[in-house]
């Protein structure tokens, strides 16, 4: 389904994680999307979509940022995201702040419709799941909670990663189970936390990958995080990272 | 009639809905009715039994598989002798000496084999109050004999009514349970039931069975480490014989 | 039952490091979970059937003082009686009223939440009258003096050495851990109790508003025994428990067993309509069904919450739950423990002293696309956290506040936020912070939120350069 990628328009949502600590991730995502013909461009005065201060309950803060983020994206065809929790803060939760406020809601619903997470945007919008991506070994899939069950991507992930050329795809066991981050979850429970990563580390062991594959930077963060504490010889990537690579020396062209 | 406590609390929930005004007095049909007038029961009986005669095979054929799988034992009896001979087995291998029975027209060489095996029947019927003998029979007995009013292929589940000739305590109290189900009774689902036990309260009684137990093997329980048990506080064995010469 | 809920972070922990306890926990619920698979697979309109359950408890308790109008009408035909419980003390005083006049000395009980809730056994037993746990699982966990473990299998965290241990030390028998001869042992100690009971309680599972009758699923039969062998039988029903039509249960009952423990059906499904007929044997004399709000109302309240009412005590969230799953059913410190008890019991203890049930989730939405009513539990612990942080709106119920520097910090983030070249210029201060601070590693371990951190996971470090430097310097000429 290769239909008119040349004219697609799409704005960066970077999110804060990639921002600030894996602008790798923001800059492997930009050239597979380049690569397909995708017209980016990135609106500079982004900041947060508000979800932490959503997810603990500050309401009125996080409409406040959600007001400014739904300014700064107004009138974009469309808006790509490196992350399904970001994503479904924008689509799901937008909509839900402004349920009593008809004005931003009418606003909040357009913009759902018109945000996307980065490989629901290459396979639904874009229309491709081969673009072009090598890499020999052997790697395994974590579904990020949200991306997976708020936004019901299950599905394209792993069709791009089946495409990669010379991949070795492994099943993760039990992958559908949550790795414990959850946001501040991660530190205000931080011993639920660890014993969830600790299953989650576990399986990721049993697959025999090499690589962990995510679309979340929080996942990632967390989860190599205890990967190297705890000395498993597996690297955590995000799938933008891994469909940019054309070679196993990790080069980029 | 409702008296104050009730009004007190049905307002409080109302009020919680946000609802205005008082909760009004109960109206069936408008909570409860559906598009269709209701079938009368005899007519509902009679498409429930084209049905069954239709797939009677199938649905004899489930419900021994299923009844099977939930740890019954299950046996086609295809004829009187057949019946007698199973009986005399089971009395003889799980040394019954002491029967507790419905009070129900059961096949005859029932009665005849459970005499001529010298165990003791008691069949328990209407009676006042709480005799005592009755309580002991039910208590010491070794076997509890009942029909079924329905079978329900699907699942491998009996469903017996209790009234005053169907004593609910016989299936229940003594160790093993001996149910007799007439193809005829023997029905694909629970929700070809329910429309039938509606009917007949409305038309025929007023108001439901006082108990209609759906049974679906022995009991049984896996609260130790989700390992299952067979047999606690319910009967330990059920024995289905599917009476198919009726 | 005694509320532990402010507890949660202690308990969580003794759960984590019991190693013994989590390899019980995880073999019980992978177990569940399997066999509940298993058996929703075998359903092929299940989603339809989701759906439709869903549907019918939203339009009951839309209309719920409705439907449990007609639901004492019906019973009180069936000649039965009706007692209206506002609150845990009506109901307890009703029931401990009605068996000391009727010299109650020994009570059978089946398994009954709704009891645990309002702490029956306690008042029971305060007279002088002895409750008896007749279900396995609250026998054991009744010996014991515990709180129920898990919503099905309340038992589920001892293994067969500690049932056997604790057997030998309250029964004084010879020590046995073989699970088929527990549990004759068991049906032999309770067998005379179901037969000398003066009184029997249980819960209710479905309250059919139409019929007045009342549904209790079970599988071992001390629910059969327990409503036909004693003279007085009491149903305890959570007012939400009542739904339209006999018609409905069809639905219910194809849903409820396979999710709960992967079975077709459950091994005993009662319908009890009022007393016994004249002239027959077995069944009650006298019927007595408790309607209890405890509560119920004021999550009526909030439209947003209504839909905690529509659970049908399923289990399977727990057995999905990746939080239960590690701090076990007792650290929810009341009677509803895993996602369900994490939504319905702050509501019903307060806010204030359950705090922790709703934070202490990563939201991740198992419970929801397990639950056979697809109950949005993931929104409404959100939702939750709001009347936490920002107060309790609809119900104006113990405003609690959230700590004033965790909101201090939000707003001076939010502040931070909304301006670009702040967010620039905390990026440059992290950096800077990160040199200063991250050089001696033992910071790490001592400062509050990331000593929690590092425990388990490295702490990556801030990039250099944040994206956003690099699309200007870099990306933006081109294809742009």
């Amino acid at each position: 389904m290769t239909s008119g990628s040349k004219n697609i328009r799409a704005s960066i949502f970077i999110t804060c994680l990639v921002d600030m600590l894996y602008p790798n991730v923001g800059e492997a995502m930009v050239k597979v999307l380049r690569e397909t013909g995708v017209k980016l461009d990135f609106p500079a005065d982004q900041t947060c979509c508000g979800q932490p201060a959503f997810n603990s309950g500050y309401q009125s803060q996080a409409r406040d940022l959600a007001k400014r983020f739904m300014s700064i994206f107004e009138g974009d065809e469309y808006v790509v995201a490196p992350s399904g929790s970001c994503t479904s803060m924008v689509r799901v939760f937008y909509p839900e702040l402004f349920k009593d406020d008809p004005v931003n809601l009418r606003k909040a619903q357009a913009l759902s419709s018109r945000v996307y997470e980065f490989s629901e945007f290459l396979v639904k919008v874009v229309g491709k799941e081969e673009v072009g991506a090598s890499y020999r070994g052997a790697v395994t899939y974590h579904p990020s909670c949200h991306l997976l069950r708020e936004l019901g991507v299950g599905s394209e992930p792993k069709q791009l990663l089946s495409k990669v050329n010379g991949i070795d795809l492994r099943e993760l066991p039990d992958e559908k189970q949550c790795c414990g981050f959850g946001g501040t979850f991660s530190v205000k429970y931080s011993d639920i936390s660890g014993a969830i990563l600790d299953t989650k580390v576990k399986n990721i062991k049993e697959s025999g990958a090499e690589v962990l594959v995510a679309n979340d930077s929080g996942c990632l963060m967390h989860i190599s995080g205890a990967l190297t504490k705890q000395g498993v010889p597996v690297k955590a990537m995000h799938l933008a990272e891994l469909l940019a690579m054309k070679g196993n020396d990790g080069s980029h062209d | 009639m409702a008296d104050s406590n009730q009004q007190d609390f049905l307002q409080k929930v109302r009020r919680s809905l946000g609802r205005p005004g008082i909760t009004p007095p109960a109206d069936r049909e408008r909570l409860i009715g559906s598009s269709d007038k209701p079938k009368p029961v005899t007519q509902l009986r009679e498409e429930l039994e084209a049905l069954v005669h239709e797939q009677r095979d199938s649905l004899i054929d489930s419900l021994e598989r299923e009844f099977t799988r939930v740890q019954g034992q299950v046996a086609r009896i295809s004829n009187e002798s057949d019946l007698h001979g199973y009986l005399k087995e089971l009395i003889s291998a799980q040394a019954i000496k002491r029967v507790v029975r419905w009070d129900t027209s059961l096949p005859a060489p029932l009665d005849d084999t459970l005499s001529e095996s010298g165990s003791t029947v008691t069949t328990i019927g209407p009676e006042d109050g709480d005799a005592s003998e009755t309580r002991d029979a039910l208590i010491n007995a070794d076997l509890g004999i009942t029909e079924v009013d329905f079978a329900i292929a699907e699942t491998g589940s009996l469903v017996l009514l209790s009234n005053d000739h169907q004593s609910r305590l016989v299936s229940l109290v003594p160790p093993i349970h001996l149910a007799l189900v007439k193809p005829s009774a023997i029905v694909p689902s629970m929700a070809h039931i329910l429309p039938i036990l509606i009917a007949t309260a409305g038309e025929e009684s007023a108001r439901m069975p006082s108990s209609v137990t759906f049974i679906t093997g022995p009991s049984r329980t896996a609260d130790i480490e989700k390992v299952l048990t067979i047999g606690i506080h319910g009967p330990m064995a059920v024995h289905l014989l599917i009476l198919e010469y009726l | 039952m005694e509320v532990t809920t402010d507890k949660f972070i202690e308990g969580s922990r003794t759960a984590i490091k019991d190693e013994h306890l989590q390899k019980a926990i995880h073999k019980a619920t992978s177990l569940s979970v399997r066999e509940r698979d298993h058996a929703a697979a075998e359903i092929p309109d299940w989603e339809e059937l989701r759906e439709k359950a869903r549907n019918i408890k939203q339009n009951t308790i839309e209309r719920l003082d409705e439907y449990l109008a007609l639901l004492a009408d019906s019973v009180e035909k069936a000649g039965g009686t009706v007692f209206w419980a506002d609150t845990a003390e009506d109901a307890t005083r009703y029931i401990t009223d009605l068996a000391v006049a009727r010299g109650v000395k020994t009570v059978v009980k089946g398994k009954s939440m709704t009891s645990e809730e309002i702490g029956l056994n306690e008042r029971f037993e305060e007279l002088g009258i002895e409750p008896v746990e007749t279900d396995l699982g609250e026998y054991i966990v009744q010996m014991a003096k515990e709180k129920p473990f898990h919503i099905i299998a309340p038992a589920i965290h001892k293994t067969r050495q500690d049932i056997g241990q604790l057997f030998a030390d309250k029964l004084d028998i010879e020590y046995e851990d073989n699970p088929e001869k527990l549990t004759k042992i068991a049906r032999e100690k309770l067998r005379g109790k179901f037969c000398d009971a003066d009184m029997g309680v249980t819960g209710v599972n479905f309250g059919i508003a139409e019929t007045g009758t009342v549904v209790v699923v079970e599988n071992e039969g001390n629910g059969r025994l327990s409503t036909s062998m004693p003279p007085v039988y009491v149903a305890l029903m959570g007012m939400e428990k009542v739904i339209p039509a006999l018609n409905d249960l069809s639905t219910f009952m194809t849903l409820l067993p396979r999710s709960a423990t992967g079975q077709k059906a459950s091994c005993y499904v009662s319908f009890i309509t009022g007393t016994r007929n004249v002239g027959e044997v077995g069944g009650p004399k006298e019927f007595h069904l408790v309607i209890l709000d405890n509560g119920r109302s004021r999550i009526l309240q909030d439209p947003e919450m209504r839909e905690s009412l529509f659970c049908i005590r399923c289990g399977a969230c727990l057995n999905i739950c990746p939080i239960y799953n590690k701090v076990g059913g007792h650290s929810y410190g009341w009677v509803y423990s895993g996602p369900i008890g994490a939504v319905i019991t702050p509501q019903y203890v307060g806010l204030d002293k359950a705090k922790d049930l709703p934070n202490a989730s990563t939201l991740c939405g198992a419970c929801r696309d397990i639950c056979p009513l697809r109950i949005n539990i993931p929104h409404m612990l959100l939702n939750l956290r709001h009347k936490i942080a920002e107060g309790d709106k609809t119900t104006g119920v113990s405003k609690p506040k959230s700590k004033w520097a965790e909101k201090a910090i939000i707003d001076l983030w939010v502040i931070g936020m909304k301006s670009q070249r702040v967010y620039g210029l905390g990026h440059r201060v992290g950096l800077v912070a990160q040199k200063v601070f991250l050089r001696n590693s033992k910071m790490k371990d001592r400062l509050p939120l990331l000593s929690g951190w590092t425990e388990h996971r490295e702490l990556p470090p801030l990039a250099p350069k944040p994206f956003r430097d690099i699309w200007k310097e870099r990306l933006s000429k081109n294809g742009g």
